[in-house]
């Protein structure tokens, strides 16, 4: 049986092509008529064993989807035009892929990430577990000095806590690098705040370090620009506002034009034209001290900025619980 | 803190608007918040005389009233209160007035008659809340026309909330600020006046009335103490208590409120004893341990060790610097004061309020330093207002118990270090002009330095580099340019995990899982379920959040629930973030006793794939999960293979472990029924996590290149019976063994039950991929190759080649 199905195969191939309506129908009736060869085959279909039936009947299927195809394609050509005949709907839709996301902080952050690096930054990391030393009395916070009443402070025990903020690697990142050194320290902190549609209990930060020798806060300045240009947008200006951070000194906060309204006021940046998205300053002295780095020889800067407050910002979320809630129909927008 | 606009107009001479003030503060470092306006709410509200009064033609309980604002033609004015009538005098909002801050009164018609402004109620004019009883009818002396805002007396002004940082405590007064203002305006600060009129001035000095004793001079360094007596305690004037009132705080009798005012305009806080109430006449300022103390405010307080106080010879009288005791605090009947006006050491404060949980404005200065300098002045100024507003005699001279004199500091700018940090250059006589009016006292210079005297009032500046933070400050980070180009030096990059990260979560994107990011504090409950050695937060916000997660699973099982919760039930996601676990601590942890380990999680939930038109949707099986971690574990490139073994566990109900030479990398199990129970998840749960601190530490495999063999593969199935007892992944392991260079890839695609015996037997079908790198191979090669995986399983497994 599959022999014929070949030898008519190769029949139905020496007769194309077909170039005229008669020819067109000596075809037909040759293959597809009702004592066509084609249709005798299909006759014969009953005497195959069960088993190979449903190869062959596949086969024969082939071989008529073929003699049809010559006729419908060779009667196209002859009335001059073409003739779609779908075997299937295509315009169903395709087999559902669903490719996941990141979560919408991972995407700021990364995307911050990538800047930094391309201006030469490396990414350290460091435990959110964190001694007092780390977190606060390397980092110039004296003991029973109100500057730790600015970061409410989880504890784990007398000595250890939940890091408030991501400058403690500064300092692991100093213990265990010479300068020159350039980093940028992402990762989780804590406060022990009130849970509200404004503030949650931990977030996220970008801490930037950079030890060198004759680093000045014109370069601190200029990193700044860099960055919130790249980020924000080419037109994006940067305006810096004395500040206080125990790590730091001369400290900074720092805005930068609102990227919505372009500096003309809007409901993000609460009328003023200008958002307020980081802290940074010149590296501290005794900070420097504690890292057993000589300020008289070295000097540097560091920034840090709330991933959460600038995600918020860039996609208009409200509600800074939405992130925490990992509803999937709100991840799915990012 | 708050300022007022018109007192701190008082101590400079500035004319910038309460905007432009404002503005100008938050760019040297004080910032303003916000700016509330005070005084007259209204604008344009003068007094008017009703000269007639109709009922409205259109409207019951309105009247069209005729009413005379001072220039001799009355004008109509609609009324809707009901206690309005002809002959009264009335405050009347005109055309063009404004109320309320934004109302602006326009003439107007009401219900078809003309109405050329409003008479006003107190509600109306925001001089009582809620909503008065009709118009407000004043006495018949005032004449028509006046302004009514000049006639209460209640003139504009401006309070700002300026933030002030912890570092600057000489600004958490008006003088303090006024110091700045002046930097900026160039100007210089004026003290308040000090000079107390001799008629409200005894003959005795003050140390006839009263002894200082410091027994702890470390802590207290100087203490001031006047004696006042005849006094009563009355209230205050009217501007006073509006002052006090505008900073929040309520006024009481003179005594108390100008202590208080003092405070807020010199930045000293001050305390006034009943004198008679003080049991002797020595004060002594000493340190206890272990007391209870009742406080003005009545409530007894356990004193912690080493606080220290004011006593009365030896009965404590006053928490130093941070409240005075209900046993001798100013009452009705005082006519008799000793106020106090003392340095008080700010972390000997600190310590003993933050032990007693209480913060009040005396100590939350005290903590952050406050002139040493200021204490007779303060107590001066007080000393003078009480007795010229409030009537009694001070004695002409206070006692002042100097403990321990505090030196001045003395301090060298290098004017190279100003260009070092700041990159920028500050012309000299800047640096002169704003150290000057900071209240920083030149002593010397040359060429290269200059030395300056920090004053008293700045015990924040002890460096060099305060110095040049205080000259940036003034200055302006708008001098500082940005360079044209960034300069790098070169630093090797340093080791970091965040592309791997990035790449596996990529990866896992790709295949389909939604990443999320779960609070690393999570209930106790929770976490016990997970293990015993929990991290708890000793002052967690809520019993909620109280240990530190263990693992990633609780996180994204609470996540699984509030999401079937909102009807979204297919669910496939990840999570990379950090465990904690009380133990000790791994190679890799950085804090002894503790073990925190980066680790990634999966969920995976309901449907596998999704609906669609052209196949079927199948649940999710353990099988799964385990296919998607196969392919992550490939993306690793151990240079070892992977084990599994198979566990208990109470949290999963099929529970498998993933080894690498012994070393467990991770787990992969289906959540029990009990777990399931407790999230309230109604169907079931897969759950992965991997740990990455272990993963990172082993050996990665290294990439060799190897000839592809020119020879087509061959493909050879073959399926045995064996006992259900035996393990798939042992057959694989076997048959691979038969021959490894020859056998290049096994799968299983077929696994059954015997219909004959369903317990014991099963079959699994091979489909073994066959090459020979150096040649075709022959049929009897084959065969060859085959007998012995029958053999070998034979042996091992006592496997059957089915349909043999
Ligand atoms: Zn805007």
């Amino acid at each position: 049986m599959e022999e014929q199905i070949k030898l008519v195969h190769e029949a139905i191939d020496a007769s194309l092509p077909l170039s005229s309506s008669d020819a067109i129908e000596a075809f037909r009736i040759r293959f597809l008529g009702r004592k066509g060869t084609v249709s005798a085959l299909f006759e014969q279909l009953g005497s195959v064993p069960k088993e190979q039936k449903g190869q062959v009947g596949k086969l024969l299927n082939e071989l008529k989807i073929k003699a049809q195809s010559a006729i419908d394609s060779a009667s196209a050509a002859e009335n001059g035009k073409s003739l779609v005949i779908p075997k299937t709907d295509l315009t169903l839709p395709g087999t559902p892929v669903q490719f996941g996301r990141l979560h919408p902080l991972t995407v700021v952050l990364n995307e911050m990430i990538e800047i930094f690096r391309f201006l030469g930054f490396s990414v350290a990391s460091g435990p959110e577990l964190e001694h007092d030393w780390y977190n606060f009395e390397a980092l110039n916070f004296e003991h029973d000095h109100p500057a730790r009443d600015m970061q409410d402070t989880y504890f784990i025990d007398k000595d250890l806590l939940l890091r408030t903020h991501t400058s403690p690697v500064q300092i692991r990142v100093m213990e265990n690098q010479k300068p020159p050194i350039r980093s940028i320290m992402p990762g989780r902190v804590y406060r022990n705040e009130a849970v509200s549609a404004r503030s949650y209990c931990l977030f996220h930060q970008l801490e930037g370090l950079l030890i060198d020798k004759n680093v000045s806060f014109v370069d601190l300045k200029t990193i700044l620009l860099a960055f919130a240009r790249e980020f924000f947008g080419p037109q994006t200006k940067i305006k810096l506002r004395p500040s206080y951070f125990p790590f730091t000194e001369p400290s900074a906060e720092v805005d930068v034009s609102c990227h919505l309204c372009h500096g003309k006021g809007c409901r993000v940046c609460k009328h003023s034209g200008w958002l307020e998205i980081l802290g940074c300053g010149m590296v501290d002295p005794n900070v420097l001290r504690a890292a057993k780095i000589d300020p008289e020889v070295y000097s540097g800067y560091a920034f840090g900025m709330g991933i959460d407050r600038i995600a918020m910002m860039r996609y208009g979320i409200d509600d800074i619980r939405l992130l925490w809630d990992n509803n999937l129909r709100f991840l799915q927008q990012f | 803190m708050k300022i007022i606009y018109s007192w701190l107009k008082e101590f400079v001479d500035f004319d910038w608007t309460a905007e432009e003030l404002a503005n100008k503060l938050t760019m040297t470092g004080l910032e303003v918040e916000g700016i509330e306006r005070t005084g007259a709410g209204f604008k344009g509200v003068v007094v008017g005389k009703v000269v007639s009064r109709e009922k409205h033609p259109n409207a019951d309980k309105l009247s069209v009233c005729m009413v005379d604002l001072g220039d001799g033609h009355p004008v109509q004015i609609v009324c809707g209160a009901p206690n309005v009538a002809a002959g009264q005098t009335v405050p009347v909002a005109t055309v063009g007035a404004v109320l309320g801050g934004d109302f602006v009164i326009k003439k107007a018609a009401i219900r078809g008659q003309e109405s050329n402004g409003m008479i006003c109620s107190k509600s109306e004019l925001g001089l009582e809340e809620g909503k008065s009883d009709g118009i407000w009818i004043l006495e018949d002396s005032l004449i028509a026309g006046l302004d009514f805002a000049t006639i209460l007396n209640l003139k504009e002004d401006y309070v700002l909330e300026v933030a002030i940082t912890a570092n600057r405590g000489d600004a958490l007064s008006h003088l303090g600020v006024a110091r700045d203002v002046a930097a900026l305006a160039g100007k210089m600060v004026r003290i308040p006046d000090l000079s107390i009129d001799p008629k409200y001035l005894s003959q005795s000095e003050s140390s006839e009335k009263i002894k200082i004793e410091i027994e702890s001079p470390e802590a207290c360094s100087t203490y001031v103490g006047w004696y006042l007596e005849g006094l009563e305690a009355r209230q205050s004037p009217e501007w006073m208590q509006t002052r006090l009132k505008q900073m929040g705080l309520r006024p009481r009798n003179i005594l108390v409120d100008v202590t208080n005012y003092v405070m807020m305009e010199l930045g000293q806080p001050l305390h006034a004893f009943d004198y008679d109430r003080l049991k002797t006449k020595t004060i002594k300022v000493k340190t206890f341990s272990g007391l209870s103390f009742t406080t003005l405010d009545s409530k007894s307080r356990q004193l912690p060790e080493n606080a220290l106080m004011i006593c009365d010879g030896e009965e404590p009288v006053a928490i130093a610097g941070i409240m005075g005791g209900e046993n001798s605090e100013v009452v009705d009947s005082t006519s008799k004061v000793l106020l106090e006006s003392a340095w008080f050491n700010p972390s000997s404060v600190r310590k003993t309020a933050k032990k007693l949980s209480l913060s009040t404005d005396s100590s939350y200065r005290f903590e952050r330093g406050i002139d040493h300098n200021l204490q007779t002045i303060a107590a001066r100024r007080a000393t003078k207002l009480i007795v010229e507003l409030g009537g009694g005699k001070a004695s002409f001279k206070p006692v002042e118990a100097v403990a321990k004199p505090t030196p001045v500091l003395e301090l060298t700018l290098r004017f190279a270090q100003v260009k070092r940090i700041l990159g920028i250059e500050i012309p000299k006589d800047t640096i002169h002009q704003i150290l000057d009016s900071l209240g920083f006292k030149m002593v010397g210079e040359n060429s290269t330095e200059m030395m300056v005297k920090v004053p008293s009032h700045r015990p924040d500046v002890t460096r060099e580099i305060d110095l040049i933070e205080e000259l940036i400050r003034i200055y302006g980070f708008h001098h500082v340019p940005e360079a044209e180009t960034v300069a790098v030096s070169y630093t090797p990059e340093q080791k970091s995990y965040y592309s791997e990260e990035n790449n596996l979560r990529y990866l896992l994107n790709g295949a389909g899982f939604q990443e999320i990011l779960c609070n690393s504090m999570i209930p106790k409950a929770d976490a016990e379920l997970v293990t015993s050695e929990i991290v708890p937060i000793l002052n967690p916000q809520s019993e909620d959040m109280g240990i530190m997660r263990p693992a990633l699973a609780p996180g994204m099982l609470a996540i699984a629930v509030k999401n079937q919760n909102h009807g979204l039930a297919d669910l496939k996601f990840f999570e990379l973030g950090h465990c904690f676990l009380k133990k000790a601590s791994k190679r890799y942890s950085k804090i002894t006793g503790y073990d925190e380990t980066i680790r990634l999680g999966f969920l995976l939930s309901g449907n596998f794939m999704p609906v669609s038109w052209n196949h079927e949707s199948k649940a999710v099986s353990l099988f799964d999960l385990k296919g998607y971690l196969n392919a992550v574990v490939g993306a690793f490139q151990f240079a070892d293979p992977v084990t599994l073994a198979v566990k208990e566990s109470s949290y999963y109900e099929d529970y498998l472990t993933l080894n690498v030479k012994n070393q467990e990398i991770g787990y992969l199990g289906k959540i029990s029924k009990s777990v399931q129970n407790f999230y309230g998840l109604k169907q079931p749960v897969f759950i992965a996590e991997f740990y990455l601190d272990e993963i990172r530490s082993l050996k990665p495999k290294v990439a060799r290149y190897q000839e592809l063999s020119k020879f087509l593969p061959v493909e050879k199935d073959m399926a045995f019976w064996v006992s259900k007892t035996v393990a798939a992944d042992e057959m694989l392991l076997a048959i691979k063994s038969v021959n490894a260079e020859f056998i290049r890839n096994v799968i299983i695609f077929d696994v059954f039950e015997a219909k004959q015996n369903p317990d014991q037997e099963k079959s699994v079908a091979f489909r073994m991929t066959l090459q020979n790198p150096e040649k075709t191979f022959t049929d009897d090669e084959i065969e060859g190759i085959m007998n012995a995986i029958t053999q070998t399983l034979d042996s091992k497994f006592k496997a059957r080649l089915r349909g043999a």
